[in-house]
């Protein structure tokens, strides 16, 4: 069956891998609805178009995190983020309560099919996609969408 | 009352005359100080002290007797020491004390007192005997051992502070280093992308897209050696494996099937990059030449051997073999070598393998094979 396409939120502060970002993301036909640069950039443009899915950098302009961006999503109950990041050592806690990680540097190939997987799990869980190789799910996620085998 | 007579007569004894009682005599001469109190008087005073506790104390017969011996205790004395004496006193038992006195003239020295109580014949407590033997020398050497030990102790434990920081700084940067080459790997992909999707020309895109397999491929690399425990091995086969069902996927050619028959090789990290890039491009060519008619598939196989003399990668296709091949042709091709090949005998030259390319009936069979001893030599 085919899903509807994801609006998704960007959150990036290196300009050329934000529209490499974007590209994969419309080449797989989904929607971006913003590209934010910093935590405040990214909440402001979070509360405003309330994205699908959120591709969320650690270490953004102006000395501010992800991280805070994540808490913003949680506390408005919201859980479908996945962190981008080089060093997803640093994100102890679980992924703080988002769906997974996503290492860099990722292939044209991991972000497409870590976003079909995604489209399949936030709006026809579970998945029934493999979850791609480079994406590592957070324990909840990993439970929720596990495979169902009969 | 009679008691002191005693002592009395005993000090007016003279020993060398043999007359009196020996036994006092030679309390009297000892070189060991020694003196005798009486509890049943008030403040329990020395009733007897003997030449050599005189010489030691500096303090005449005179201001000795008839005092509470505390006047040998000045301020830098151990108040638990001179507690335990005077518990010993109260229970009337015996005890061995090191204490600090002092003499008349102020001076130090450090007593190694012994103290018992002296019974009566119907178990009253007549007397206390102490003797004192100065065993400064002894307590400064105990004391500077002690110094010594502790200065070493903490010499030890600064540089080992010392240590444990600069190791805590080189891992931050270490981890610096590699957070800065994984997003300058993703900005070269991104870059290369980026460049490709707004390409029109097909050959450009996909030359592009060439590139961005290699480049990916250093990353991978790359995450590889630094997700692992040890950063300076690598494991090929786990390596190739992920390369292989990758470069399938993207590929876009369902028919093509891989056949894996991959033993554990652990190379160094030095040759990690070489070979990865050499895997990539075999495969890549395999992918792209054998199999040219979309319609028909077939297999490429791949294996590696480790042994005590070195360790061997072959990739094996059934499909068209090479007389229809130009890429990574062994024999020297009429026409000039692409970029592949050139690459491919470049990275085998790094890696001083024997690169082998030969016909496979049916098919072509890449060989590459390194030596354990050639290895190190690169290392």
């Amino acid at each position: 069956m085919t899903l509807t396409p994801l609006h998704i939120l960007i959150v990036e502060d290196e300009g050329l891998i934000a529209m490499d970002i974007e590209g994969i993301i419309e080449d797989g036909g989904h929607v971006v609805v913003g590209s934010a640069v910093c935590a405040n950039e990214a909440i402001a443009l979070y509360d405003r178009w309330k994205p699908e899915l959120c591709i969320i950098d650690v270490e953004l302009l102006d000395g501010t995190t992800g991280i805070e961006v994540a808490e913003h999503i949680r506390s408005k109950g919201g859980t479908a983020f996945i962190f981008l990041t080089a060093t997803p050592k640093r994100l102890h806690g679980d992924y703080r309560g988002g769906i997974g990680v996503l290492s860099k540097p990722f292939t044209h190939r991991q972000l497409s099919s870590t976003l079909s997987y995604l489209n399949e799990g936030l709006f026809d869980p579970p998945p029934a996609l493999a979850c791609p190789s480079n994406l590592n799910l957070s324990s909840a996620f990993r439970h929720d969408w596990a495979p169902r085998i009969a | 009352m009679e008691d002191i007579d005693a002592f009395r007569l005993t000090d007016a004894l003279d020993a060398e005359q043999g007359t009196g009682d020996p036994f006092a005599a030679a309390v009297r001469s000892t070189r060991m100080p020694m003196i005798v109190t009486d509890p049943r008087k008030s403040d329990n005073p020395i009733v007897f002290a003997n030449d050599a506790f005189i010489r030691l104390s500096g303090y005449s017969r005179d201001e000795c007797m008839g005092v509470n011996c505390r006047f040998l205790q000045g301020p830098d004395t151990d108040p638990a020491a001179i507690d335990r004496l005077r518990e010993a006193v109260a229970a009337r038992t015996d005890v061995s004390v090191e204490i600090l006195n002092y003499r008349k003239d102020g001076s130090t020295f450090w007593n190694a007192l012994y103290m018992s109580p002296v019974f009566g014949h119907d178990g009253d407590l007549q007397f206390f005997f102490a003797s004192q033997l100065d065993v400064t020398e002894i307590k400064d050497r105990e004391l500077k051992a002690h110094e010594d030990r502790a200065f070493f102790e903490a010499a030890v434990k600064e540089r080992t502070v010392e240590l444990e920081q600069a190791l805590e700084q080189q891992k931050m940067l270490l981890h610096e280093v590699d957070h800065r080459v994984k997003n300058n790997l993703q900005m070269v992909s991104a870059m290369i992308r980026n460049q490709a999707r707004v390409s029109d020309s097909a050959d450009v895109k996909a030359a592009l897209s060439q590139t961005l397999s290699r480049v990916d491929t250093l990353g991978v690399v790359h995450r590889r050696l630094y997700e692992a425990e040890d950063i300076s091995q690598f494991d090929l086969a786990d390596f190739i494996r992920d390369l292989a069902t990758s470069l399938l996927d993207t590929s876009s050619r369902p028919e093509i099937s891989l056949d894996l028959d991959l033993q554990s090789i652990e190379t160094s990290a030095q040759n990690a990059s070489p070979i990865a890039l050499l895997v990539n491009e075999l495969l890549t060519n395999a992918l792209k030449h054998a199999f040219p008619d979309p319609s028909q598939g077939g297999t490429i196989r791949i294996a590696s051997r480790q042994d005590a003399s070195g360790f061997s990668v072959v990739i094996e296709d059934d499909g068209v073999g090479l007389p229809d091949r130009g890429e990574a042709d062994a024999a020297p091709a009429p026409k000039k070598p692409t970029f592949g090949t050139k690459l491919v005998r470049s990275l085998a030259r790094q890696l001083r393998a024997q690169f082998i390319q030969e016909p496979a009936h049916p098919g072509t069979r890449s060989t590459i094979r390194i030596d354990a001893d050639k290895t190190r030599m690169t290392e």
